[in-house]
């Protein structure tokens, strides 16, 4: 660990020793946790034991607690259906996809820092993220408008130029295309916010001295920006890799058709079919559980190969 | 600074591609706007794209006429502050504590942190308790539940780790605690990070209305998008009307609608800018030097 | 640091198991009212309320708050007052409330998310008296964990009216042989008619179709020479959604073979074998260009073939019975283009010359009183007050000369005026023991004409409801339920969606393989199954 170096500090040293200076010291930490720690407990683990349901015969009248133990009954059920192994596919499909697309607020965000003209920067930020205050129902509605095949907007421009209609919702491939750039659309100027504070932590003595180096600015950028922000770009991509289980309900539940379900039906809408819609809980529960667990593992897995390579993770 | 024509071509072919994808992104936000000003007879044939057709105020007039939207926004904004300033007090309690060196315990709490951004009860069991702790109906309910997100938290926690080492050493001895050193030196030098915290967690309590969908009854106490969801959402909701027949009420206009989109949007897109004049870079390159 | 992981694993399965004690505290306090309510639900009720009522019925009772349902559906008209304090609510506190001493407490339920706010209710056990749901899974899924009241015998007591009105769909409010729901009446029962561009036709010289081959040739004409001059776009038959094709696919199926067991078991006919050929038909026609060519891509059809329709490009359409009025469609069709005119036909007819169709069964929405409720008998007292002729008048078409007038021909017309919108936009949501505007149990007639609520378009509204009626059957009702429905019914109706869209678009040199494979595969789904649950229910239903 980094913290060796500075053990000659005296700061430290007294901190480090633990017993009566090690408290004196870092009381006030505790103090800070305090509330947190409070919330965290009472409003995130109580709750969950609302995850025995997905062991239960639940009833709702009976609550958690009254209703019979089904042991893995709910679980064997659900892995017997072959419908949920095609939106598991499909899941870590769109996610893996997803995940391709990780770098692009990181390149948005670093193109935007070489913007000298100052007006254009801000106001080209500020148009970037409005896309993330569409909501799906509506750009669901949209894509339709824009992208069907015979009275799309675009494809009516194509055939316009004589170019022939282009099946962007028909097509799996070109569908799950669809897919991914709606989803690009919609968060990479949000996501790429974090980075450009990310980007106003670096030293400006580090561009000045390699000014006088006579870097490029590719040099500079690959040298001296992406380094300073190493720290955030790991972070998030380690909590992406934890998610990678995980797809939110609306973007694939508006943008589908029934060209495609057999591509666009995920997690979060087959839960929402068979757990929600038919007021089956259990199932929902089960499955939400089978989620975290995956997820949990996936991000234990990236945490500790990202220490290895990087020194570095979440913790 | 001189700039070489190579560069100079660099910051044009990156000014035209950023311009390309804000042009994307504004595009549908002028959709909306243009509708909002629309006739519903134009709107519906299909002739509206980026201009108004048969430009009319009434939709606005019927929001500014509605009592209840303007009092559902007025506590939205009120809601939202609220909730953006305790969240980023109790996110920087976390963050600080966790992100030191030197914290017996940390990776304990780190952990159970953690675990909880995956494990999700589900809302029975999330509304019991807040019917338990007495919070059905109250905004608290609204804001206590989502205190602390832990994905902001990790963000703030590995931003605080950065700093330099010697800052924290320094301050000790000059007999500096944790309270001053946080609130001193620290949180000085946090501005942009916590400014973007800020956003995310102001935006984030402005769109959300699915927890204000189950604890809140008085009608006083919705926010804004959950107004503007019921509105959008019915029109959408094709077995409803199939199975209401001839109860069925007409769907509201879609002007009206994208006026209520407009209504509920502008103001918290404006937070953004605002908010820009807190990105100003080497603000710590600065400190360390003195 | 590696080592670090581990502890806090086991460090919060500790603490995982302590909250989880904890909340154990709080879960019991709640199951123990819920399970000593659960069981009551079923019997006590009517022994230990009933007999106190029947001794002194005129004099008023201990003061009661009763707790009732609203749907918000936040569509209030600028200027209308709160859902829960306005004509309506006044209305039912004074000429209900106040003479039983009684005070009607709203609770408002956003209406999208209604099933799952009641879900939430029911399990924290704080949901009103009287609660409501179109949701029959929902239905079901209490009435199985018990967790409702049996209302039989209170509506016995104290429903005379209630029973008279609601006589049609009382019935279907039954399961397990008791009365856990009180369905609304569904006043019009017609469920889909058949529309078509009649200034096209006439433009044409042809006449309203009244066979498929007609109806057939109409479509190709419409394509072939583009009457409404669209330039090309215009989509012959439109609104290709399974629910809306159904009187063209029972015109294909040998009705001399059609059991009602069948009807139950297999409503859709993906039995039958007449289905594959009017999906032959389909497949045709789509190839020829008749059918909307983007249909698959249309998940919720309606804000499509509402445009569809305004723009004037749509020929023909089935359509929920009378859709093109109340949505403000044809409205909408007419301010375009003033000459348009839309005629009901019904022109799909099997050999022997029938036009099978389904329609609706007499019940509308499930009114249900929670089990854990403890003014049951208020409830039902309530829906018999409303049953009342005049209170049914009063709350769906509020105050006369205000919001509405009564016409020549003794029937009331709601008014459209500012003050009228303010009282009428959500007035179906307390009269709810209704579905459509009602005016008396013996003249069916005057309850047709009470539905057409666009002068405008009143004829077409009566053609409309005609048609949807003529050779019209129900669904068998069997209240046993079946668990393979419940399981795979959502998950079957997804699948159906897409088997639309391979069938219809495939090749027609392939359209046999395909259709046979896309049963294959739906009969695998569950669908198989379902069917063969649903018979054996039936068969235990009618014979025992």
């Amino acid at each position: 660990m980094k913290t060796e170096v500075h053990l000659n500090s005296p700061a430290l040293a007294v901190a480090m020793k633990g017993g009566a200076g090690y408290w004196r010291r870092q009381w006030p930490l505790y103090i800070m946790m305090i509330i947190p720690m409070a919330f965290f407990i009472v409003f995130r683990y109580i709750p969950m034991a609302g995850v025995l349901v997905a062991f239960k015969d639940y009833n709702i009248f009976k609550g958690i607690w009254a209703s019979p133990w089904a042991g893995f009954d709910v679980f064997k059920e659900i892995f017997s259906l072959p419908e949920f192994y095609k939106a598991l596919r499909n899941t870590l499909m769109l996610n893996f996809l997803g995940l391709l697309t990780f770098p692009i607020p990181i390149v948005l965000a670093l193109m935007l820092n070489e913007i000298r003209v100052h007006w254009y920067k801000r106001v080209s930020q500020t148009l970037m993220y409005l896309p993330h205050f569409i909501s799906w129902v509506i750009v669901g509605g949209m894509a339709i408008e824009l992208l069907s095949t015979n009275y799309g907007t675009i494809n009516q421009m194509l055939n316009a130029i004589g170019v022939p209609a282009i099946p962007f919702l028909e097509k799996p491939a070109l569908w799950v295309a669809t897919y991914v750039g709606a989803g690009v659309w919609h968060s990479a100027g949000w996501g790429m916010i974090l980075y450009l504070a990310a980007l106003t932590g670096i030293n400006k003595e580090l561009y000045e001295a390699a000014d006088m180096d006579g870097a490029t600015r590719m040099r500079k950028t690959w040298h001296v920006t992406l380094p300073g922000i190493k720290p955030t770009i790991i972070v998030l991509f380690i909590l992406q890799i934890g998610n990678m289980a995980n797809i939110g309900f609306e973007q694939p539940y508006v943008l589908t058709n029934n060209y495609v379900s057999d591509y666009s039906q995920v997690i979060s809408t087959y839960v929402y079919t068979v757990g929600i819609q038919s007021a089956r809980f259990a199932i929902a529960t089960a499955v939400g559980l089978f989620q975290s667990v995956v997820g949990l593992i996936l991000l234990l897995t990236a945490e500790l190969i990202s220490r290895k390579i990087n020194n570095q993770g979440i913790f | 600074m001189i700039q070489n024509s190579s560069e100079k071509l660099g910051n044009a072919v990156i000014m035209i591609l950023i311009g390309i994808f804000c042009l994307f992104c504004v595009l549908p936000m002028i959709h909306i706007f243009a509708l909002s000003f629309s006739g519903n007879r134009a709107i519906m044939s299909g002739e509206v794209f980026l201009w108004p057709i048969e430009w009319n105020l009434n939709s606005y007039k019927d929001i500014w006429g509605d009592s209840s939207m303007i009092r559902s926004l007025l506590f939205t904004i009120g809601l939202v502050v609220g909730y953006t300033v305790l969240s980023l007090c109790a996110t920087i309690l976390a963050a600080y504590p966790l992100s030191r060196r030197n914290f017996k315990g940390k990776n304990v709490m780190f952990a159970m942190i953690i675990v909880t951004m995956f494990f999700n009860p589900g809302i029975i069991p999330n509304y019991l308790l807040v019917k338990e702790l007495h919070l059905l109906n109250d905004a608290w309910s609204l804001v206590l539940p989502i205190l602390v997100n832990a994905f902001l938290l990790i963000i703030l926690k590995t931003s605080f780790s950065q700093m330099p080492e010697e800052l924290e050493d320094s301050a000790w001895l000059d007999g500096c605690g944790h309270f001053r050193y946080l609130l001193r030196i620290v949180l000085p030098l946090s501005l942009p990070i916590l400014a973007t915290l800020a956003l995310y967690s102001a935006v984030d309590r402005w769109n959300t209305f699915q927890d204000a969908l189950f604890y809140i009854n008085d009608s006083n106490l919705y926010p804004i998008q959950m107004k503007l969801y019921e509105m959008v959402v019915n029109s959408f909701v094709n077995d409803a009307s199939a199975q209401e027949g001839f109860s069925a009420t007409t769907p509201v206009p879609q002007s009206l609608q994208a006026a209520s989109i407009m209504f509920a949007t502008v103001p918290i897109i404006l937070v953004y800018p605002w908010l820009q004049r807190y990105f100003i870079s080497g603000m710590l390159a600065g400190a360390v030097k003195g | 640091m590696r080592n670090v992981l581990r502890k806090p694993v086991t460090a919060t399965l500790a603490v995982v198991l302590t909250s989880a004690l904890a909340l154990a505290g709080c879960g019991n306090s709640n199951n123990g009212s819920n399970s000593s309510a659960a069981p009551s639900g079923s019997a006590a009720p009517t022994g230990s309320a009933a007999p106190s009522q029947s001794a002194s019925p005129e004099q008023k009772g201990p003061p009661i708050t009763l707790k009732i349902e609203l749907f918000d559906r936040n569509n209030a008209p600028a200027g209308a007052p709160p859902l829960t304090d306005n004509f309506m609510t006044k209305y039912v506190q004074e000429n209900f409330g106040d003479p039983n001493n009684i005070t009607v407490e709203w609770v408002t339920v956003p209406r999208s998310e209604e099933v799952k706010k009641l879900n939430v209710l029911m399990a924290s056990n704080s949901a009103p008296d009287l609660i409501f749901t179109y949701d029959k899974p929902t239905v079901q899924n209490y009435v199985k964990s018990g967790g409702l009241t049996d209302l039989g015998p209170l509506i016995e007591q104290h429903g005379e009216q209630l029973k008279k009105v609601l006589a049609p769909s009382l019935p279907d409010g039954v399961f397990e042989g008791k009365q856990f729901a009180i369905p609304a009446l569904r006043v019009i029962q017609a469920q889909t008619s058949t529309i078509i561009r009649k200034d096209w036709l006439d433009k044409l010289g042809l006449p309203l179709p009244t066979t498929t081959e007609e109806w057939y040739e109409a479509m190709k004409a419409f394509k072939e020479k583009d009457p409404g001059n669209t330039g090309g776009k215009v989509i012959p038959f439109s609104n290709i959604q399974h629910f809306q094709l159904k009187p063209l696919i029972n015109s294909f199926w040998d009705w001399s073979q059609v059991t009602d067991e069948d009807l139950f078991a297999d409503p859709d006919g993906w039995t039958q074998a007449g289905t594959k050929e009017a999906f032959r038909l389909l497949n045709k026609m789509y190839h020829e260009g008749l059918l909307d060519k983007d249909f698959p891509l249309r998940k919720d059809f309606n804000q499509d073939f509402a445009q569809q329709i305004v723009t004037g490009v749509a020929g023909s359409a089935g359509t929920n019975t009378n859709e093109l009025v109340y949505t403000g469609n044809y409205a909408n069709l007419k301010k375009n283009n003033a000459e348009a005119v839309f005629a009901p036909i019904d022109p799909f007819a099997t050999q022997d010359g029938k036009h099978p169709k389904p329609k609706y069964s007499a019940s509308g929405i499930y009114l249900m009183v929670p089990a854990a409720s403890k003014n049951a008998e208020a409830v039902v007292k309530y829906l018999n007050w409303m049953a009342d002729p005049v209170n049914i008048r009063t709350l769906q078409l509020g105050q006369e000369g205000v919001s509405y007038e009564v016409g020549e021909d003794g029937l009331p017309v709601a008014l459209t005026t500012p003050e009228a919108n303010q009282i009428l936009y959500n007035n179906q949501d307390y009269a709810m023991i209704m579905n459509g505007k009602y005016i008396s149990p013996d003249e069916p007639e005057k309850n047709i004409a009470a539905n057409a609520t666009d002068p405008q378009f009143k004829d077409f509204t009566i053609e409309s409801i005609k048609i949807g009626t003529n050779d019209s059957y129900t669904t068998p009702r069997v209240d046993i339920p079946v668990e393979a429905e419940i399981k795979y019914s959502q998950i079957l109706s997804e699948k159906v969606k897409s088997m639309l869209a391979k069938i219809i678009t495939v090749k027609a040199d392939n359209f046999n393989s395909t259709y046979d494979q896309q049963i294959k595969e739906w009969q695998d789904m569950g669908g198989a199954e379902m069917i063969e649950e649903k018979r054996a229910a039936y068969k235990k239903f009618y014979n025992s």
